[in-house]
C-alpha cells in the first residue's frame, strides 16, 4: 500500500526522471560525444546561463506576477558593460556596472507594479522595450569588439574554480542562497504568503508591495547576471544576447511547477537540467533551431495543463 | 484644464463644452493633431493629402490585427499570440501557393489553420483556464515553431497572390483612398456596434472587470472568452493573408513587429471616447496616430531604435493615466459607499 501511494504521489517525478534518462541514453546511443569532457563543460556553462535567467523568474512568479522584460533588461546591462569594456575600463568594474543596471531596472519594474498598481505584463512589455531601445543606444545595434580580448572578461566564463567552470560554481552558490532564503527563513515563508493571496498576508503585517519589488530586482539582477556571463563566453557585444531567453526561462519555471506541484527553486534547476540536456544534445545532433523551440514550447503547454490540473485538484481538496 | 474638469456641471454653457473638447477623454485626439501639425511644419511631404492616404493604407493591415486584442484585453485576458498566428498564416499561404495549390484554395486552408491556432488558445484559456499569457506564449512559439520547420526557416517567395487580395492591399478609389482602409472602416464600425449596442459588448466588457460579478450574473464566461480568442485569430488570420499580399513573401518573422504596436494601440486607445476602457475606435485612432510617428520618424531620417524608445515610453506612460485614473475612480466610489 505504502509503495502504491509513494507512486501515485510522485509519478510526475518519475516520469521525468525517466524521461531524463531517455534523453541521455538517446544521445548516447546517437554517439554524439554527450558524456566527453568538453561537452560537459559546455552543457554546464550553458545550464548556468539559462538557469540564472529561470532563477530570476521563479522568484517573480512566487510573488504571483509575470515579467516579460528581464530578456532585454539582460541585453542593456550587457551592452553597459560592453561599453566600459570598450572604454578601457577594468572588467570587474564593468560587471558591477552591468548587475547595477539590470537592478535599477528591476526595481523600477517593481515600483511601477507593486506601488503604482500596473497591470505586470504590460508594465513588464513597456519597460522591456524601453531598455532594448536604451540597449541600442550604446553603439548604435553594432557589436562591440574593443578591448574584449585584453580586458580579462572572458575569464568569467572560462575559467576553473575546484575543477568546475566558474559559472556552473556561481550557479551553485547562488542556487544555495537561494533555497536557503526561500526554505529556511522568514522570508521565504512570507514570500509564498505573498504569491498565495495577497489580502490576508496584507492582514498579517507582511509588507507586500515591498516582497513584489524584492522579486523584479531579484530577477532583473539574474538577469543581468545571465546576459554578462553569455556575453563573457561570446567574446564581444551583442544587441540582441539575451531576447531569446524568454521562451526557455517560462519553460523551465513552469515545468519545475508541474513537477513539484508548488513554485519552487529545486523544481526550476531540474527542469533546466532537463531542458539543458536535451537543448544540448539536439545541438550536437544538429538539429536545427526552430526545432528545439518547437520542443520548448510544447513542454511549456505540457507544464501549464499539468501545473493547472494540481491546483484544480487542490482547490476541490 | 484639470481644474474645468471639476468645476459645477449644473449650468449648461460654453464653459461647459470646452471642458468636454478638451477633457481627458479627448486629450490624445489633440496631442495627435499637434503631433500632425509638427510634422507638417518640420516636412513638406507631410502637406500633400497622398501623404496621409498612404499612412491610412499601411497602418490598415495593423488595425486588423489589433481589433481582436482590443476585445480580449477588454474581457480581461491577454493574447501574445496574434502576431505569430498572422504569421503562421502569411506563411502557410505562401507555401501552399508555391506547392501548386489553387489561390483560393491555399488561403482556404491557411486561414482554417490560423482559426486552429485561435481554438487552442481559446480551449486552454477559456475552457481550462490557464494563465493566458504564458499560454498564449508558449502557443505563439509552437506556431512559429511548426511554421519554420515546415518552410526550412528560408522565407518564401510568392510570385502572385492574384488580383483580387493585390486590388485590396494597394488599390484605391476615388482619388487615392486607399480601399484596405475603407473595408477596415467598416469592419470597425460593425464591430463597434456589437460592442457598444448589443449584449455581448456588454459581457466582454463585465468579464473584463469582475469576472466573480459576471459568474454570479449567470454570464458563461467560458465561451465568451473563447469566442474572444477565436475571433481574434479570425482577423489575425485575414491580416496574414494580406501580409502575404503586401510583401509576396511569406516570412516567418513578419509577426514581431506587430506586438508591441498593437500593445500601444490599444492601451493608448482605452484613454479615447470610453473612460480608461479598450475600445475599437480609440484603437483605430491610436493606430493612425503610430502610424504617422513611424512615418514621420522615418521622413525625418531618426534612427529606429529611438522609435522603440518612444513606443516604450508611450506605453508605460499610457497605462500609468489609464490605471491610475481607474484606481481613483474605484477610491472615488468606495468612498462615496462609504459616506452612504
Amino acid at each position: 500500500m505504502k509503495f502504491k501511494r509513494f507512486i501515485k504521489d510522485n509519478i510526475i517525478v518519475l516520469i521525468f526522471a525517466i524521461l531524463t534518462i531517455i534523453a541521455i541514453a538517446v544521445f548516447l546511443q546517437a554517439k554524439v560525444n554527450f558524456l566527453s569532457r568538453a561537452n560537459i563543460i559546455n552543457l554546464s556553462q550553458f545550464l548556468a546561463v539559462n538557469t540564472f535567467a529561470a532563477l530570476g523568474l521563479t522568484f517573480v512568479i512566487i510573488v504571483g506576477h509575470f515579467d516579460l522584460s528581464f530578456g532585454q533588461v539582460g541585453c542593456l546591462s550587457a551592452m553597459a558593460t560592453s561599453w566600459l569594456i570598450s572604454k578601457d575600463q577594468n572588467f570587474l568594474l564593468a560587471i558591477f556596472v552591468g548587475l547595477i543596471v539590470g537592478t535599477i531596472w528591476g526595481l523600477l519594474n517593481g515600483i511601477l507594479i507593486a506601488k503604482f498598481k500596473l497591470p505586470d505584463m504590460v508594465a513588464t512589455i513597456g519597460s522591456g522595450a524601453l531598455a532594448f531601445g536604451l540597449a541600442y543606444l550604446f553603439n548604435g545595434g553594432n557589436y562591440i569588439f574593443t578591448h574584449f580580448l585584453t580586458s580579462g572578461i572572458a575569464k568569467l566564463n572560462n575559467n576553473f574554480v575546484f575543477g568546475i567552470p566558474l559559472p556552473f560554481f556561481i550557479l551553485i552558490i547562488v542556487f544555495i542562497v537561494c533555497y536557503y532564503l526561500l526554505s529556511r527563513t522568514t522570508f521565504g515563508r512570507r514570500i509564498y504568503a505573498v504569491g498565495d493571496n495577497k489580502i490576508t498576508s496584507t492582514f498579517s503585517g507582511i509588507k507586500v508591495a515591498s516582497f513584489i519589488i524584492t522579486a523584479y530586482v531579484l530577477c532583473g539582477f539574474f538577469a543581468s547576471l545571465a546576459s554578462i556571463v553569455m556575453t563573457s563566453a561570446l567574446g564581444r557585444g551583442n544587441v540582441q544576447i539575451s531576447v531569446s531567453l524568454l521562451l526557455p526561462s517560462y519553460t523551465m519555471v513552469y515545468l519545475g511547477i508541474a513537477v513539484f506541484k508548488k513554485v519552487s527553486i529545486t523544481g526550476t534547476l531540474l527542469a533546466s537540467i532537463f531542458i539543458a540536456i536535451i537543448i544540448n544534445g539536439f545541438n550536437l545532433l544538429s538539429v536545427p533551431f526552430y526545432i528545439s523551440n518547437l520542443v520548448l514550447s510544447i513542454i511549456l503547454l505540457f507544464g501549464l495543463v499539468m501545473s493547472n490540473l494540481f491546483n484544480k485538484r487542490l482547490q476541490s481538496s | 484644464m484639470k481644474e474645468s474638469m471639476h468645476k459645477s456641471k449644473s449650468d449648461l454653457s460654453f464653459k461647459d463644452v470646452i471642458s468636454t473638447v478638451f477633457g481627458m477623454r479627448y486629450i490624445f485626439i489633440w496631442i495627435f493633431l499637434i503631433v500632425y501639425v509638427v510634422f507638417i511644419i518640420v516636412s513638406p511631404t507631410y502637406r500633400l493629402i497622398g501623404t496621409f492616404l498612404d499612412i491610412l493604407r499601411l497602418s490598415s493591415i495593423g488595425a486588423l490585427l489589433y481589433l481582436g486584442l482590443t476585445w480580449v484585453i477588454a474581457a480581461g485576458e491577454l493574447d501574445l499570440s496574434f502576431t505569430e498566428i498572422a504569421a503562421f498564416v502569411c506563411v502557410m499561404f505562401a507555401y501552399f501557393m508555391t506547392q501548386g495549390i489553387s489561390i483560393w484554395l491555399s488561403a482556404l486552408i491557411a486561414f482554417c489553420l490560423g482559426l486552429l491556432w485561435g481554438a487552442i488558445n481559446g480551449l486552454f484559456v477559456g475552457i481550462l483556464g490557464l494563465p493566458s499569457l504564458i499560454t498564449t506564449l508558449a502557443v505563439g512559439a509552437a506556431a512559429k515553431g511548426i511554421m519554420t520547420t515546415i518552410i526550412e526557416a528560408r522565407p518564401v517567395r510568392v510570385i502572385t497572390v492574384g488580383p483580387v487580395i493585390d486590388k485590396i492591399v494597394f488599390g484605391t478609389v476615388l482619388g487615392g483612398l486607399p480601399i484596405s482602409f475603407i473595408i477596415i472602416l467598416v469592419i470597425y464600425l460593425i464591430m463597434r456596434f456589437i460592442q457598444d449596442r448589443t449584449i455581448i459588448g456588454h459581457y466582454i466588457y463585465i468579464i473584463g472587470e469582475n469576472r466573480v460579478a459576471a459568474k454570479a450574473a449567470g454570464i458563461n464566461s467560458k465561451n465568451i472568452i473563447f469566442g474572444v480568442f477565436i475571433l481574434s485569430s479570425v482577423f489575425a488570420s485575414f491580416a496574414g493573408i494580406l501580409l502575404t499580399g503586401l510583401y509576396q513573401t511569406g516570412n516567418p518573422d513578419v509577426g514581431s513587429l506587430y506586438l508591441l504596436e498593437g500593445l500601444l494601440a490599444v492601451y493608448l486607445g482605452s484613454m479615447i471616447i470610453k473612460d480608461v476602457k479598450p475600445n475599437l475606435i480609440g484603437t483605430l485612432i491610436t493606430i493612425v496616430f503610430l502610424g504617422v510617428l513611424i512615418n514621420g520618424f522615418t521622413v525625418l531620417g531618426i534612427q529606429s531604435y529611438i522609435l522603440l524608445i518612444v513606443k516604450g515610453l508611450l506605453l508605460l506612460i499610457g497605462i500609468i493615466i489609464v490605471f491610475l485614473r481607474k484606481n481613483y475612480g474605484n477610491s472615488v466610489i468606495k468612498r462615496d459607499l462609504l459616506k452612504e
